[in-house]
Protein backbone atom coordinates (compact mmCIF):
# COMPACT_ATOMS: atom_id res chain seq x y z
CA UNK A 1 0.00 0.00 0.00
CA UNK A 2 2.80 2.23 0.86
CA UNK A 3 4.49 2.12 -2.20
CA UNK A 4 1.36 2.25 -4.19
CA UNK A 5 0.99 6.08 -2.56
CA UNK A 6 4.20 6.42 -3.24
CA UNK A 7 4.41 5.90 -6.93
CA UNK A 8 0.86 7.69 -6.92
CA UNK A 9 3.05 10.79 -5.74
CA UNK A 10 5.80 10.24 -7.51
CA UNK A 11 3.38 9.97 -10.73
CA UNK A 12 1.32 13.21 -9.73
CA UNK A 13 4.91 14.98 -9.34
CA UNK A 14 5.87 14.21 -13.01
CA UNK A 15 2.74 15.68 -14.08
CA UNK A 16 3.09 18.83 -11.79
CA UNK A 17 6.61 18.81 -13.41
CA UNK A 18 5.12 18.60 -16.87
CA UNK A 19 2.60 21.24 -16.57
CA UNK A 20 5.05 23.96 -14.58
CA UNK A 21 7.30 23.17 -17.82
CA UNK A 22 4.53 23.60 -20.13
CA UNK A 23 3.69 26.86 -18.88
CA UNK A 24 7.30 28.29 -18.35
CA UNK A 25 8.04 27.11 -22.05
CA UNK A 26 8.44 29.94 -24.87
CA UNK A 27 10.88 31.98 -22.38
CA UNK A 28 13.99 33.25 -24.05
CA UNK A 29 16.30 30.67 -24.17
CA UNK A 30 13.62 27.84 -25.59
CA UNK A 31 13.49 30.18 -28.15
CA UNK A 32 17.22 30.72 -28.69
CA UNK A 33 17.88 27.58 -29.65
CA UNK A 34 18.01 25.46 -26.13
CA UNK A 35 18.02 25.91 -22.21
CA UNK A 36 21.58 27.01 -20.69
CA UNK A 37 23.03 25.07 -18.27
CA UNK A 38 21.75 26.56 -15.42
CA UNK A 39 18.19 26.32 -16.71
CA UNK A 40 18.65 22.17 -17.44
CA UNK A 41 19.81 22.25 -13.33
CA UNK A 42 17.43 24.31 -11.98
CA UNK A 43 15.00 21.78 -13.85
CA UNK A 44 16.68 18.88 -11.86
CA UNK A 45 16.79 21.07 -9.00
CA UNK A 46 12.65 21.57 -9.41
CA UNK A 47 12.86 17.57 -10.08
CA UNK A 48 13.99 16.65 -7.06
CA UNK A 49 12.46 18.70 -4.79
CA UNK A 50 9.23 17.75 -6.35
CA UNK A 51 9.99 14.23 -6.57
CA UNK A 52 11.16 14.69 -2.37
CA UNK A 53 8.08 16.20 -1.52
CA UNK A 54 5.94 14.11 -3.19
CA UNK A 55 7.25 11.12 -1.19
CA UNK A 56 7.05 12.95 1.72
CA UNK A 57 3.32 13.70 1.07
CA UNK A 58 2.66 9.98 0.59
CA UNK A 59 4.20 9.31 4.14
CA UNK A 60 2.13 11.17 5.96
CA UNK A 61 -1.03 9.91 3.98
CA UNK A 62 0.22 6.14 4.36
CA UNK A 63 1.49 6.37 7.49
CA UNK A 64 -0.29 9.49 9.62
CA UNK A 65 0.84 12.65 12.06
CA UNK A 66 0.49 10.12 14.97
CA UNK A 67 2.99 8.00 13.73
CA UNK A 68 5.64 10.49 12.60
CA UNK A 69 5.33 11.88 16.74
CA UNK A 70 5.68 8.00 18.02
CA UNK A 71 7.71 6.25 15.72
CA UNK A 72 11.38 7.13 14.77
CA UNK A 73 11.64 5.27 11.96
CA UNK A 74 9.22 7.21 10.05
CA UNK A 75 11.00 10.23 11.21
CA UNK A 76 14.29 8.64 9.95
CA UNK A 77 12.29 8.16 6.52
CA UNK A 78 10.87 11.70 6.79
CA UNK A 79 14.02 13.36 7.59
CA UNK A 80 16.03 11.13 4.92
CA UNK A 81 13.72 12.52 2.11
CA UNK A 82 14.31 16.22 3.46
CA UNK A 83 17.37 15.52 2.84
CA UNK A 84 18.06 13.52 -0.63
CA UNK A 85 16.37 16.03 -1.93
CA UNK A 86 17.99 18.82 -0.34
CA UNK A 87 21.29 17.40 -1.15
CA UNK A 88 20.41 16.38 -4.78
CA UNK A 89 19.36 20.44 -4.99
CA UNK A 90 22.45 21.48 -3.74
CA UNK A 91 23.89 19.61 -5.74
CA UNK A 92 22.86 20.77 -9.81
CA UNK A 93 22.34 24.18 -7.99
CA UNK A 94 24.63 26.75 -7.03
CA UNK A 95 23.84 28.09 -3.33
CA UNK A 96 25.66 31.15 -3.54
CA UNK A 97 27.63 32.90 -6.44
CA UNK A 98 30.32 35.56 -5.58
CA UNK A 99 30.94 36.71 -9.53
CA UNK A 100 33.61 34.03 -9.93
CA UNK A 101 33.83 32.46 -13.38
CA UNK A 102 32.24 29.19 -14.41
CA UNK A 103 32.33 27.17 -16.94
CA UNK A 104 29.39 26.58 -17.95
CA UNK A 105 27.84 30.15 -17.09
CA UNK A 106 28.00 33.90 -18.23
CA UNK A 107 27.02 37.26 -17.34
CA UNK A 108 23.58 36.45 -18.26
CA UNK A 109 23.33 33.51 -16.00
CA UNK A 110 24.48 35.28 -13.27
CA UNK A 111 21.96 38.28 -13.47
CA UNK A 112 19.68 36.03 -13.38
CA UNK A 113 21.09 33.68 -10.54
CA UNK A 114 21.20 37.13 -8.64
CA UNK A 115 18.00 37.98 -8.80
CA UNK A 116 16.28 34.92 -8.12
CA UNK A 117 16.34 35.03 -4.25
CA UNK A 118 13.08 37.70 -4.73
CA UNK A 119 11.36 34.52 -5.77
CA UNK A 120 12.82 32.78 -2.48
CA UNK A 121 11.25 35.46 -0.30
CA UNK A 122 7.91 35.33 -1.76
CA UNK A 123 7.48 31.31 -1.60
CA UNK A 124 8.54 31.39 2.06
CA UNK A 125 5.73 33.81 2.96
CA UNK A 126 3.36 31.68 0.64
CA UNK A 127 4.31 28.64 2.85
CA UNK A 128 3.84 30.33 5.90
CA UNK A 129 0.78 31.86 5.08
CA UNK A 130 -0.67 28.36 4.06
CA UNK A 131 0.75 26.65 7.23
CA UNK A 132 -1.13 29.78 9.41
CA UNK A 133 -4.35 29.01 7.59
CA UNK A 134 -4.54 25.83 7.47
CA UNK A 135 -3.85 25.35 11.09
CA UNK A 136 -6.05 27.60 12.39
CA UNK A 137 -8.79 26.10 10.53
CA UNK A 138 -7.95 22.64 11.35
CA UNK A 139 -7.64 23.49 15.01
CA UNK A 140 -9.71 26.35 15.84
CA UNK A 141 -11.78 24.25 17.77
CA UNK A 142 -9.70 22.86 20.10
CA UNK A 143 -7.75 25.54 20.73
CA UNK A 144 -4.37 23.84 20.51
CA UNK A 145 -1.79 22.40 17.99
CA UNK A 146 0.08 19.08 18.42
CA UNK A 147 3.53 19.58 19.08
CA UNK A 148 4.76 18.10 15.72
CA UNK A 149 3.55 21.40 13.81
CA UNK A 150 6.40 23.24 14.97
CA UNK A 151 9.08 21.19 13.53
CA UNK A 152 7.19 20.38 10.59
CA UNK A 153 6.91 24.29 9.15
CA UNK A 154 10.26 24.49 9.61
CA UNK A 155 11.15 21.85 7.52
CA UNK A 156 8.69 22.48 5.02
CA UNK A 157 9.80 26.39 5.27
CA UNK A 158 13.72 25.29 5.02
CA UNK A 159 12.64 22.66 1.89
CA UNK A 160 10.55 25.54 0.12
CA UNK A 161 13.35 27.99 0.75
CA UNK A 162 15.72 25.81 -1.48
CA UNK A 163 13.74 24.67 -4.05
CA UNK A 164 12.40 28.03 -4.75
CA UNK A 165 15.59 29.33 -6.15
CA UNK A 166 15.23 27.12 -9.14
CA UNK A 167 11.46 28.59 -9.48
CA UNK A 168 13.32 32.23 -9.48
CA UNK A 169 16.13 31.30 -11.87
CA UNK A 170 13.62 29.68 -14.60
CA UNK A 171 11.33 33.10 -13.81
CA UNK A 172 13.87 34.77 -14.20
CA UNK A 173 14.86 33.80 -17.70
CA UNK A 174 11.42 34.20 -18.39
CA UNK A 175 11.27 37.95 -17.65
CA UNK A 176 13.92 38.40 -20.90
CA UNK A 177 16.36 40.52 -19.14
CA UNK A 178 17.81 42.58 -21.45
CA UNK A 179 20.73 44.39 -20.03
CA UNK A 180 23.23 43.00 -18.84
CA UNK A 181 23.38 46.08 -15.89
CA UNK A 182 19.47 46.27 -15.30
CA UNK B 1 8.28 61.53 -17.49
CA UNK B 2 9.68 57.96 -17.89
CA UNK B 3 12.55 58.32 -20.70
CA UNK B 4 12.53 55.32 -23.20
CA UNK B 5 15.86 52.81 -22.83
CA UNK B 6 17.89 53.14 -26.22
CA UNK B 7 17.85 50.24 -27.88
CA UNK B 8 21.59 49.06 -28.95
CA UNK B 9 22.50 47.66 -32.08
CA UNK B 10 25.00 45.98 -33.25
CA UNK B 11 26.51 43.74 -36.04
CA UNK B 12 27.82 40.81 -34.33
CA UNK B 13 26.31 38.79 -36.56
CA UNK B 14 27.53 39.81 -40.43
CA UNK B 15 30.93 40.38 -38.53
CA UNK B 16 30.68 36.65 -37.03
CA UNK B 17 29.81 35.37 -40.75
CA UNK B 18 32.42 37.63 -42.56
CA UNK B 19 35.14 36.08 -40.58
CA UNK B 20 35.03 33.02 -42.00
CA UNK B 21 31.57 31.63 -41.15
CA UNK B 22 32.84 31.42 -37.56
CA UNK B 23 29.63 29.28 -35.44
CA UNK B 24 27.76 31.35 -32.73
CA UNK B 25 29.68 28.27 -30.53
CA UNK B 26 33.04 28.97 -31.06
CA UNK B 27 32.68 32.93 -30.94
CA UNK B 28 31.27 32.28 -27.57
CA UNK B 29 33.81 30.18 -25.97
CA UNK B 30 36.42 32.95 -27.80
CA UNK B 31 34.88 35.40 -25.66
CA UNK B 32 33.67 33.54 -22.20
CA UNK B 33 29.54 33.11 -22.63
CA UNK B 34 27.18 30.97 -23.82
CA UNK B 35 25.89 30.12 -27.19
CA UNK B 36 22.61 31.61 -25.91
CA UNK B 37 23.56 34.63 -24.66
CA UNK B 38 25.42 35.42 -28.50
CA UNK B 39 22.36 34.52 -30.30
CA UNK B 40 20.11 36.68 -28.13
CA UNK B 41 22.98 39.59 -28.92
CA UNK B 42 22.76 38.99 -32.98
CA UNK B 43 18.85 39.31 -32.23
CA UNK B 44 19.85 42.62 -30.11
CA UNK B 45 17.03 41.01 -27.29
CA UNK B 46 19.91 41.35 -24.63
CA UNK B 47 22.52 44.42 -24.61
CA UNK B 48 26.35 43.55 -22.80
CA UNK B 49 28.07 44.39 -20.15
CA UNK B 50 31.16 46.84 -21.40
CA UNK B 51 34.06 44.00 -20.73
CA UNK B 52 31.57 41.18 -22.97
CA UNK B 53 31.05 43.98 -25.58
CA UNK B 54 35.10 45.16 -25.50
CA UNK B 55 35.89 41.10 -25.90
CA UNK B 56 33.15 40.58 -28.63
CA UNK B 57 34.81 43.65 -30.49
CA UNK B 58 38.58 42.86 -29.82
CA UNK B 59 37.69 39.54 -31.38
CA UNK B 60 36.82 40.87 -34.52
CA UNK B 61 39.60 43.75 -34.36
CA UNK B 62 37.30 46.17 -34.06
CA UNK B 63 36.91 48.90 -31.80
CA UNK B 64 33.53 48.91 -29.87
CA UNK B 65 31.45 51.45 -31.43
CA UNK B 66 31.99 49.73 -34.74
CA UNK B 67 30.54 46.90 -33.49
CA UNK B 68 27.78 48.67 -30.98
CA UNK B 69 25.72 51.41 -31.79
CA UNK B 70 23.01 53.05 -29.77
CA UNK B 71 19.75 53.74 -32.00
CA UNK B 72 19.10 57.33 -32.56
CA UNK B 73 22.75 58.94 -31.95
Amino acid sequence: MFWLYLGAAVLLGGLTLAIAHHLLRGGTDVEAGGLTTLQKRAWIGIAAGVAAAMGLIAVFLVRGLELYDEHPATRLLVYSLIGCGVAIHSFVVPRTWRGEPRSWADERDLRVFERAPAVQGVAVLLALAIWTILLTEWFQSSGSIPIVFPSLIFLSTFFVHLVSVSFGILIGYRRSLREAWE
Amino acid sequence: MKRAKPKVRNTIRELRLAADGMTQQALAERVGCTRQTILLLEQERYTPSLVLAMRIARTFDKRVDQVFQIDGD
